[in-house]
């Protein structure tokens, strides 16, 4: 009867001690929609910025960065083509217009008017983007982006 | 009660893992089952493979529900005569999977028959046992148009 009533407190403080870490787990990750859509804004802010130390955090080390002319670049490759000057934003006016969370994942759709200069050309236009932010360490991190040029952009 | 611990512990580890995932391969077959099911406009299977909140944004950058493309598909304003895809990569979240490649497609939408070849990011959840498409976008790439 004694080892009876052991195994039971045994087995209840296993199962409090887990419920314990998982609602403090829960209390610590937070992915919410508002997040990611901060995070979304944050990320258009320090390219604009070129603060590649703030985009260390923002992106993904499986980052799949594919732009509006079909371009795709890795992590490594889009911040250093911010620090060699190969890309430079001078605005991004974006606007969010759909959020959507799976979970611990969350796609953004939304549309921007980008004003840069890639590889000396001049880019001025309106785009659409899907963001695909997934969390990860505690915050959002994009790990997909993937823009096209909506046809009514005045492109130069 | 010593007999009942190890199903405790088969019960809490199930409950930790959570149920059954999807796979990349399953993922990658879905991708291409949609592409099929859209070019046969099978729509009992579109059905299945489609997300209630799905997100389906062509290349000019329209977005249409789960509804509204699969009745594009029935009643015939959007076409299908080809459709040549590929994957290029899966990227896995638990639950969730981005699905990047290009596809080679020729289709009649309102009279206008229109070639694209484009990239495009598929994103899908896993919910009822089956990877379903939960957004869609593309970049075109290059555009042929006979009206």
């Amino acid at each position: 009867m004694k080892t009876r009533r052991t195994t039971l407190a045994v087995v209840l403080i296993a199962l409090s001690a887990l419920s314990g870490a998982c609602l403090a787990k829960d209390k610590a990750a937070t992915p919410d929609e508002t997040g990611a859509r901060a995070a979304t804004l944050t990320r258009f802010d320090a390219a604009v910025h070129g603060d590649t130390s703030l985009l260390e955090s923002l992106l993904a080390d499986d980052l799949d960065y594919c732009h509006s002319n079909g371009d795709c670049q890795g992590k490594r490759a889009y911040i250093d083509s911010m620090k060699t000057g190969t890309m430079k934003y001078r605005s991004i006016e974006p606007t969010i217009d759909s959020a959507k969370l799976l979970g611990q994942v969350a796609v953004i759709l939304g549309h921007a008017k980008v004003n840069a200069t890639r590889d000396g050309a001049e880019l001025n236009m309106q785009i659409g983007f899907t963001s695909v932010l997934v969390w990860r360490a505690g915050r959002w991190q994009l790990t997909s982006w993937r823009s096209l040029t909506l046809p009514d952009a005045p492109a130069k | 009660m010593r007999r009942l611990l190890p199903v405790l512990f088969v019960l809490l580890a199930t409950a930790a893992m959570g149920a059954s995932r999807g796979d990349e391969a399953a993922a990658r077959a879905t991708v291409l089952a949609r592409f099929d099911a859209a070019l046969r406009a099978d729509t009992g299977a579109l059905e299945r493979l489609l997300a209630d909140d799905l997100d389906y944004c062509n290349f000019r950058g329209e977005c249409e529900s789960k509804r509204q493309y699969i009745d594009e598909l029935k009643t015939g304003v959007l076409r299908y005569a080809a459709i040549a895809p590929t994957v290029e990569k899966v990227k896995l979240f638990a639950d969730t999977a981005a699905v990047t490649g290009k596809v080679t497609a020729t289709a009649t939408r309102a009279g206008v028959q229109r070639t694209i070849h484009a990239a495009y990011l598929a994103v899908l959840v896993w919910r009822d046992s089956r990877w379903q498409l939960t957004s869609w976008s593309t970049t075109l790439l290059e555009l042929n148009e006979t009206k």
